[in-house]
């Protein structure tokens, strides 16, 4: 994948399928991608030394402290899965996008930030963590195999981009046919689903940012006149949309698929759609503080992250694993777009400006 | 009469000094005013610091060109962030506000201030009942309130709506509405209405409406011209402070408001904050107007009260005097009970349908029929699960202490304010207000900022959520405790002091003990109040320090985990329940 002002990539989205109706369940990463672990000298998954004896040892019995913006079903199972399989223990504390970066920022200002992993979908957020400190250059013992996959590596190793969220269409199984589903971004949009639509605020969040930054780029700004005119609820956050189409308060909605993912373990009435334009994918991104740096266990965890079982897993949750090149993609996923520019953040900001003018939107 | 003998030193001892002459700078008047800043003086430092530090940060926020957090203070100020306040959806904001915060106050004052006379000063049947009903929506956070509504009043999926359809009926309940919000604040609201009426009520001297009775006054009359005039403290202070927190809420407006396309200050502020950048100078600016307009309303409201007596409790008789109610009894058991179930049973029901729902979609209740279309296994995971109890036990340890702390400050300030000539009298209740007045949003940023700076290592420790709980409840507590010692004479106590106590004896065994109901009350508000708060912690909890408000909502937030937090925001409304049951008896031991 070149890093350039559009990346396409054709990711992985064996996972992504698996939650449509015609898919292979949640569990859709292929088989033949199951790691082996090796625990005789440290711990190695697929031949790729994750870490050394002297690290497991340094970590044994230590615990890894995250802060996380990310869906925290999806981390919380990555933590259990972690400690199930090197007995070091996590926990993880889930804010809100701002609220995360408030408080980071804040707490290492004051040298308390007790974060030693920090995740995040929001480029821009991840840059100044970056800037002020946050974040610190840190290698794993695979880093060339990281530096090989476009797009992995950010900010000369401040952090990583571990996994790709994905963003298409959800529709509600009780009261849609799946026959009458939106296929499309066009479909989406061509007035079948006024007062039955939902979609969140472009602003309250680097996913739902980059979605509004897909749609404009893709089909220009009459294209969210268009879902204006569906007369849409709008939604402060991807939760409280998701509960509302499990309800049936709204038919339709355009989702992150990791919050898919969550809704429909836990019984909801969803199906997503992989629209026939493609899905749109956030980078979300990975650093170490300098917390973690002394702390070998979230140097382990970090390092598990990346490796093939931690990308496995990543799958599991219906992210597309950042690393391409450990055979975790099927054959026949659709495709992804990940907007990648350096422009990528002013761009954002101004998708936010139009999305609010155009569905007269305050804040 | 007393002899005094002149005798001879003793003991060679040396005379005793001359007593030194009375220092020339030291008059009888700037004695008095020594002593006037010695009573207020530790409050206003101590208060000061708590509330002053971190709305500080808040203001200077407004002021500033960047935002004033740990380790990028500067003080290059400007005033164009002002400018925020002419944009139109800001006024549109303020005006739905507005709107919506008088409309709830006077709803939630009917309703809290009807329940508190009949079970006060009426011979209601079944009144130790309705007096529990009057508290019971204290158990339910807003937040959770609102949740709960949502799934009964939603206009295509709520369960009343469901419930209609199968009746065949075509009528729709839509919550999300302005009706709606203000509907469902006033609920949630006229609790505190009713505790502090009920409180001046049932403390009343019944000697003044005797009085009246005497020289001819019927009941109406004596109702309207002596009963609810003396309850005016508690009226308004009650008023004042449900307006306020209407006024500032973010949960109901959130969940309910929001999803209609209306806008309010809170929700304009909150994602102020939560755009990407955040714009929390702009926030800071709306809050402060907020601070203002509050503060304005507070000394209005001082300056009413200061012009005429509201003294009701003195050492001349408490048996209040009840009235007959006749035929309008039962109606009256009706409203309570109708009250009951709009704020109470209905919401609880949809949390526990919610939690024993295997599928979140129901398209008629007859669905519920189906094998396997409830499963209540929830309850028991909930129950066994060691990090519950944790998170439990965090929210029970924090409210308590903050509850107990929070009603002896309360009580120190209060009676500052109300029993002494202080220096700054004024000024320590306008600083305890202000946190009413700042968005719980805004001001939780402020604490995290005030207690990462403070070289005390309270940050990151379950104290800092006392701390924090104790500051963002102080308005509430001095309200509460303020009408009351508004309405307890000062002649018991000064009889006391006349015949010998010190003050602090004075108070410990006369005011104390005549207030004893009504501090129960303050500190059963309190304790509602800080096992309901959420915003202000979502700042300061760390994994260690979770508390019940966050856990659930953090679950809601989960997005598909409604299910557990349903059945989580259940069981906490059965933990506060039975939290706040013996301080209620305390409370309640007049009825």
């Amino acid at each position: 994948m070149k890093k350039s002002r559009i990346a396409y990539s054709a990711l992985a989205l064996a996972t992504v399928l698996g939650l449509t109706a015609c898919g292979a369940g949640p569990n859709g990463a292929d088989p033949a991608a199951d790691p082996t672990r090796d625990v005789s000298d440290g711990l190695t998954i697929n031949g790729e030394l994750i870490a050394d004896a002297a690290l497991m040892a340094a970590a044994a019995g230590g615990t890894v402290v995250m802060y996380t913006g990310a869906s925290p079903e999806s981390e919380q199972a990555v933590l259990d899965q972690f400690t199930a399989e090197t007995g070091i223990g996590g926990e993880m504390t889930r804010m809100a996008p701002n609220k995360l970066s408030e408080r980071v920022i804040s707490e290492n200002a004051v040298d308390k930030l007790s974060a030693e992993i920090i995740r995040t979908a929001d480029k821009m957020m991840a840059a100044e963590f970056v800037e002020q400190g946050v974040f610190v250059p840190y290698e794993t013992p695979f880093q060339q195999n990281l530096a090989s996959v476009e797009g992995i590596v950010q900010e000369g190793n401040g952090y990583i981009t571990h996994a790709y969220g994905t963003y298409g269409i959800a529709y509600n199984t009780q009261l849609v046919d799946q026959a009458d589903a939106p296929g499309s971004w066009a479909e989406l949009a061509d007035g079948t689903w006024k007062d039955k639509f939902g979609l969140v605020y472009a602003g309250s969040g680097g996913g739902n940012t980059s979605l509004a930054a897909f749609q404009i780029r893709n089909f220009g700004e009459e294209y969210l006149a268009d879902l204006d005119a569906l007369e849409p609820r709008i939604f402060d956050s991807m939760s409280t949309q998701l509960d509302a189409l499990a309800r049936g308060e709204i038919e339709v909605t355009q989702v992150s698929f990791q919050g898919a993912f969550a809704s429909k373990l836990a019984g909801a009435p969803i199906e997503v759609v992989v629209p026939d334009e493609g899905l749109n994918g956030v980078a979300y991104g990975m650093g170490i503080t300098p917390a973690g740096l002394d702390n070998p266990a979230a140097q382990v965890f970090y390092n598990w992250t990346m490796s093939q079982a931690g990308q496995t897993l990543l799958a599991e949750q219906s992210y597309a694993p950042a690393r391409t090149d450990l055979g975790i993609e099927s054959a026949g996923a659709d495709e992804m777009q990940v907007y990648e520019g350096t422009d990528s953040t002013d761009l954002g900001l101004a998708a936010v400006d139009t999305w609010k003018r155009i569905f007269s939107y305050a804040g | 009469m007393s002899v005094t003998l002149d005798r001879p030193p003793v003991n060679n001892a040396p005379p005793p000094a001359p007593k030194p002459a009375p220092n020339p700078t030291v008059t009888p008047r700037r004695r008095m005013r020594i002593g006037r800043v010695v009573v207020s003086g530790p409050l206003l430092l101590l208060v000061g610091f708590l509330v002053l530090v971190p709305v500080g940060f808040v203001v200077l926020a407004a002021f500033s060109t960047s935002v004033p957090r740990p380790g990028n203070i500067d003080f290059a100020l400007t005033l164009e962030n002002f400018r925020t306040l002419a944009d139109p959806s800001v006024m549109k904001a303020t005006g739905n506000s507005l709107l919506i915060a008088s409309l709830a106050t006077l709803l939630a004052l009917i309703i809290g201030g009807f329940l508190a006379f009949i079970t006060a000063r009426s011979n209601v049947p079944f009144r130790a009942f309705i007096y529990a009903i009057g508290l019971m929506p204290l158990f339910l956070p807003s937040y959770v309130g609102a949740l709960a509504w949502a799934i009964l009043g939603s206009p295509s999926a709520g369960l009343l709506n469901v419930a209609l359809r199968d009746l065949g009926l075509d009528a729709v309940v839509d919550v999300y509405s302005f009706g709606g919000v203000v509907t469902v604040m006033a609920i949630f609201y006229a609790p505190y209405a009713f505790l502090m009426i009920h409180s001046a009520m049932s403390m009343m001297n019944p000697d003044l409406e005797d009085a009246a009775g005497v020289h001819g006054g019927s009941m109406a009359q004596t109702l309207k011209n002596v009963t609810f005039p003396l309850a005016l403290p508690a009226i308004l202070g009650s008023g004042l402070l449900i307006f306020i927190l209407v006024l500032e809420n973010f949960p109901v407006a959130q969940v309910l408001a929001t999803p209609a396309g209306i806008d309010t200050l809170p929700t304009y502020i909150y994602r102020v904050m939560m755009a990407t950048p955040a714009r929390g100078n702009d926030a800071a600016t709306v809050a402060i107007v907020l601070v203002g307009f509050v503060l304005l309303l507070t000394s209005l409201q001082r300056r009413y009260l200061a012009k005429r007596s509201y003294t009701t409790v003195t050492g001349k008789g408490m048996k209040a005097r009840r009235v007959d109610l006749g035929r309008a009894k039962w109606p009256a058991v009706v409203f309570a009970g109708g009250y009951f179930l709009i704020a109470v049973v209905l919401p609880l029901l949809a949390l526990l349908l919610t939690a024993g729902r295997v599928s979140p979609y129901m398209s008629s209740f007859r669905d519920l029929a189906a094998p396997g279309a409830l499963d209540f296994s929830v309850f028991g995971e909930i129950l066994s699960s060691a990090a519950f109890f944790g998170v439990a036990g965090n929210s029970i340890f924090v409210s308590v202490l903050a509850a107990a702390l929070g009603t002896a400050l309360a009580f120190a300030v209060a009676y500052v304010i109300n029993r002494t000539r202080a220096r700054g009298r004024a000024l320590l209740e306008g600083i305890s207000m202000v946190p009413l007045a700042v968005p719980h949003i805004v001001l939780g940023i402020g604490l995290l900022w005030t207690w990462l700076i403070m070289p005390i290592p309270l940050y990151g420790t379950i104290w800092v959520l006392v701390v924090a709980f104790l500051v963002v409840q102080m308005p509430q507590g001095l309200r509460s405790v303020s009408a009351s010692i508004q309405a307890t004479h000062r002649d018991l106590e000064d009889s006391a002091v006349m015949l010998g106590a010190r003050r602090a004896k004075a108070i410990t065994f006369v005011t104390l003990p005549l207030m004893k109901v009504t501090l129960a009350s303050s500190f059963l508000l309190l304790l509602m109040l800080s096992m309901r708060e959420l915003t202000v912690p979502l700042f300061l909890y760390t994994t260690d320090t979770k508390i019940l408000s966050i856990e659930i909502f953090d679950l809601f937030e989960n997005g598909g985990a409604a299910q557990e937090a349903a059945a989580m925001s259940v069981v906490y409304c059965v933990i506060m329940f039975i939290v706040s049951y013996l301080p209620q008896r305390f409370g309640n031991q007049k009825h």
